[in-house]
């Protein structure tokens, strides 16, 4: 009960930073638009003077895209690499902002102020880019045990004929996989939250504790974590499906396939909010601390 | 003059073969031969034949086996094969016997035999086909060490007469003296025109990991290729190509009698006809006999199940293991539209069988081939219906039993008289049955037509080789695929649509009636286009089949100018409106430019469309490099249409084949929209790690 309490408290929680949600949406509109608008004026000098645009609005069309990547490709590489590298710094960004944002849930009566929050973040982002560091390396090893996974699979499936069972046991080692890497991620969570509620200078012992939080309180915290990626599905199946009813190219309809995919964008960020205060709040909860005492950053900065 | 009229079993009529060659040659001179049941020779009226058969039919007793298909040759029946095989599925090998009778039909006295060895392509890596592909093809990979070859353990005149000591391997394609897939025969004495020659062969086949088309995986086995195959002796010599991985396949025609071995618990799916079945405790002995064909292939595998259906007479049987029965209604449904479209086409299947043979997913390298009688499809299990390709490769492979099995034209030479006619008739079958907007693919929004899958293969690579040339000559196995199958798909559509389907038909309809059962060349089916069309086609194929060049028309400006007075100064006067009586309306002056940017040339219409509806219909002859046009109207130029209704499927570029006047955004945004949905989305899955 305790983990859909902490989930109910943390999207209360991200409902007061509003704010905040505001700010990394617009955050995430910039930095899309910094890649958006070279391909949209590609887009325009390939499409906007032939009638070929107009019916890639109405529909999919195989042969149009065919000719614009046959003649663009050089375009869409660097599109395709700069999208790469976009996606780096990003990552990178979103590391500086995570300090700063755990913050914010540790004391979320307090008034949200940039500059405060800028500065948490920049306090605590060597010890966030360490803890990316360390993720990467879990990604890494998580690909290494996928090989490992993957081959005691092949082996087993060597034997067998069926290529339904086949598959299944493929898919199951995919899914397993997957369920790995949420796992070692939902572990990071907790370190970055320790590093943050402890101000914790040593990384690998904020993740040492992490996962002895994780491993002594195994069940809530995966039905929390598991619960709110289920609610991330929910929202893909409900986006899909809601996408499905807006047809053809009126204005009205691009107007309404723009709002929908903004609104389901910015719910995706309030999930990934959710994630970080139901945590925190899990986190908080089950280690007695109820109450704290921010630390003061600007004195130490 | 004695006749040996046989098609087969001669091994009753031994004085036939005794001693030399060309003491066959002499007693043997019936160009024609119509078989054996209705022969002069071989005295047995058809009553009284099909008296005895049905007797021992319904007595169960095995003269089924020399039972007639055809009472009417179909071919000329050059190679005759009695084969005698057996499955040894542990050592993956087939040890055999072949009696082949092959007459010459040719002027031309015979020195010496070719024969194709096709599976010692998989002996080595030294092969001319391992070099050429890279032990990769088809999506499949050759597997090192798991080797396939064939090696010739006797070879005899059937008088006893040993050749095995002068067989000699050449390599009459690339001089590589490391391949082995063709095999030259001297023969002591010449065999004369009109003369037969019957040979005994003992072989022994080890079977590769199925990599390209045949061989084994587990306990499948896709026996193709697999058995000493007489060249084609055409134009005053042999026409025995090497095994390229570019290339496929070319033979005469004749009968197959077939026994195949195999353990009891094999289940075997073949070629032709089984007409008798043998068991004894250990092995199972079926006996099969395919007419006026120019292959026989088959399968085995002990976790086979049959589905068995008939269009009209013909039984058609898919041989899958059974978690693939998913699929086994698609394929079955596929086959008999393909079955019934070619019926009403050009002519009907006219084979009692059509064999259908699902290879397992690890065997996929086998899948998607054509045999006489024999086809194998393939798909991965799981495959969404919205997603054709258990039908496309189903329609696809049967339709090669009129392109490939029964108008047999050289696929090492004139890869497009099969594959790329083949596919022309694959666009219009899914079209027809599936729609041709979503033949393909209908699925989640997305919507692709067979004719733009080829198409978009075609024009990424237009111009490498031209259509007609020798399949291992061509750049890759990328510019074998533009031009033995997609690139003369689209040369066909456009054929289709400049002469009118009604003449497109009855040309196709002619020349397979012309042709079925024979050898036609390019040069053939020209022939029959011009004589059906009444129009000299040349040029149309000397571009596309000859020629490196592409086509593409595009509009390469459009301008107006308002003007005070009228002023008409077309160049194309007649498709003009008339002159505008009102002066006091405004009148603009327009000017299209047209532009020719390939080297081919077709007749094209366009349309100008102007801003008050006005559309002004024209054609151009396509000659020039670029047309300027010149309108007086009431409106401005909405917009330009080169080739509006998309009949020249050639046009490597369908996007400049429109210009608007005045440029619109709304698509532009519309996808940039998307777009940034989707980067949003990307860069929120990288923000998930951080
Ligand atoms: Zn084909």
């Amino acid at each position: 009960m305790i983990a859909f309490k902490a989930f109910v408290a943390g999207s209360l929680m991200v409902w007061q930073r509003r704010k905040l949600w505001l700010g990394l949406y617009v955050c995430n509109l910039i930095f899309a638009l910094v890649l958006i608008i070279p391909a949209r004026s590609l887009l325009a000098r390939f499409f906007a003077d032939r009638l070929a645009g107009g019916t890639l609005a109405e529909q999919f069309d195989f042969a149009i895209w065919a000719v614009f990547l046959k003649q663009n490709f050089p375009s869409v590489s660097l599109l395709f690499n700069l999208m790469f590298v976009l996606g780096v710094i990003y990552w990178l960004f979103n590391a500086f902002l995570n300090g700063g944002i755990l913050m914010q849930f540790v004391n979320p009566e307090q008034k949200f102020n940039l500059g405060s929050f800028l500065t948490t973040c920049c306090y605590f982002f060597v010890r966030f880019f360490r803890l990316l560091l360390i993720g990467l390396g879990v990604i890494v090893l998580v690909f290494l045990l996928s090989s490992v996974i993957f081959a005691l699979v092949g082996l087993l499936a060597g034997n067998i004929e069926n290529e339904i069972v086949k598959s299944i046991l493929r898919l199951l080692a995919a899914g397993s996989v997957l369920l790995l890497l949420l796992f070692f991620n939902m572990i990071l969570d907790y370190a970055k939250i320790i590093t943050v509620v402890w101000d914790e200078l040593k990384v690998l012992k904020a993740v040492r504790l992490a996962m002895g939080f994780v491993r002594s309180n195994f069940g809530k915290t995966l039905i929390l974590y598991f619960g709110i990626s289920f609610l991330a599905l929910i929202l893909l199946v409900l986006y899909f499906s809601i996408h499905g009813w807006l047809k053809g190219a009126s204005a009205m309809v691009i107007l309404a396939t723009f709002l929908l995919q903004q609104i389901y964008i910015i719910s995706k960020l309030g999930i990934r909010l959710d994630f970080f205060a139901s945590q925190m709040y899990l986190y908080r909860q089950t280690s007695g601390i109820v109450t704290f005492e921010p630390i003061e950053i600007i004195n130490e900065a | 003059m004695k006749k040996c009229l046989d098609a087969e079993p001669c091994s009753i009529r031994k004085p036939l073969l005794n001693k030399a060659v060309h003491v066959v040659g002499a007693w043997c001179t019936m160009p024609l031969p119509p078989p054996c049941v209705v022969s002069s020779r071989c005295i047995m009226p058809l009553q009284i034949f099909m008296f005895l058969l049905l007797g021992l039919w319904i007595s169960g007793g095995n003269l089924k086996a020399q039972s007639q298909i055809f009472q009417q040759p179909l071919s000329q029946r050059i190679a005759n094969y009695q084969i005698k095989v057996r499955l040894i599925p542990e050592q993956k090998a087939l040890q055999g016997e072949e009696i082949l009778t092959w007459h010459n039909t040719s002027p031309d006295s015979i020195h010496e035999l070719y024969f194709h060895l096709y599976m010692n392509a998989f002996r080595n890596l030294k092969s001319t086909f391992m070099k050429e592909s890279g032990g990769r093809l088809r999506h499949s990979r050759f597997e090192h060490g798991k080797w396939g070859y064939i090696e010739i353990k006797n070879l005899q005149l059937i008088d006893g007469t040993d050749l095995t000591s002068a067989i000699q391997y050449v390599s009459p394609d690339d001089n590589n003296s490391d391949d082995m897939t063709v095999m030259k025969v001297p023969l002591s004495i010449p065999l004369p025109p009109g003369g037969k020659v019957r040979l005994r062969i003992e072989f022994h086949v080890q079977l590769p990991r199925v990599f390209v088309r045949a061989g084994y995986c587990g306990d499948f086995f896709m026996v193709g290729q697999w058995f000493p195959k007489i060249g084609v002796y055409q134009n005053g010599s042999w026409n025995c190509h090497q095994y390229h991985a570019t290339s496929e396949f070319f033979a005469d025609f004749g009968v197959y009698d077939v026994t195949i071995e195999v353990p009891k618990s094999f289940v075997v799916a073949a070629s032709g006809v089984l007409v008798a079945v043998d068991s004894t405790d250990t092995t199972r002995i079926l006996h099969y006999r395919s007419e006026d064909v120019h292959d026989f292939a088959w399968a085995a595998d002990p976790l086979f199940k049959i589905a068995k259906e008939f269009y009209k007479n013909i039984e058609i049987n898919l041989y899958f293991r059974p978690w693939r029965k998913k699929l086994v209604s698609r394929y079955l449904s596929a086959v008999k539209n393909a079955l019934n479209y070619f019926e009403n086409w050009i002519g009907p299947y006219p084979y009692p069988t059509l064999t259908l043979v699902d290879p397992p997913l690890a065997a996929s390298g086998a899948g998607g081939m054509e045999y006489p009688t024999l086809i194998t499809v393939g798909s991965p299990w799981w495959m969404p219906k919205g997603f054709r390709l258990p039908e496309m490769v189903a329609i696809h492979e049967f339709g090669h039993q009129y392109w490939y099995g029964m108008v047999a034209s050289n696929e090492f030479e004139e890869a497009w008289l099969d594959e790329g006619i083949n596919t022309y008739s694959e666009i219009r079958i899914l079209g027809t049955f599936y729609g041709t907007r979503t033949s393909v693919l209908d699925l989640w929004g997305i919507q692709i037509g067979d004719d733009e899958l080829q198409w978009t293969s075609y024009m990424f690579m237009p111009q490498f080789d031209p259509i007609l040339r020798p399949t291992w000559e061509y750049l890759n196995h990328r510019s074998y695929g533009v031009n033995a199958y997609h690139k003369p798909a689209m040369m066909l559509l456009t054929l289709e649509n400049y002469l009118g389907t009604e003449t497109m038909d009855q040309i196709m309809r002619t020349y397979f009636q012309r042709w079925k059962f024979k050898h036609p060349t390019s040069k053939d089916f020209i022939q029959v286009v011009n004589e059906v069309s009444g129009q000299k086609m040349d040029w149309f194929f000397e571009q596309f089949l000859y020629e490196t060049g592409y086509l593409d028309y595009a509009v390469h400006s459009i301008s107006s100018k308002r003007q005070r007075t009228i002023a008409k100064i077309a160049t194309s006067q007649d498709s003009l409106q008339a002159p505008i009586k009102d002066s006091t309306k405004a009148v603009y002056h327009s000017e299209v430019i047209l532009k020719r940017n390939g080297e081919f040339i077709l007749p094209v219409t366009f349309e100008v469309h102007f801003t008050n509806g006005n559309v002004i219909v024209e054609s151009w002859s396509g000659r020039e490099r670029w047309v300027k046009f010149e309108y007086d109207e009431p409106a401005k130029i909405d917009y330009v249409t080169i080739d509006p209704q998309k009949k020249l499927w050639l046009d490597i570029d369908f996007v400049n084949n429109t210009l608007i006047a005045k440029k619109s955004i709304k698509g532009v945004n519309f996808i940039s929209l998307k777009w940034l949905f989707w980067i949003q989305n990307l860069l929120q899955f990288f923000a998930f790690f951080s």
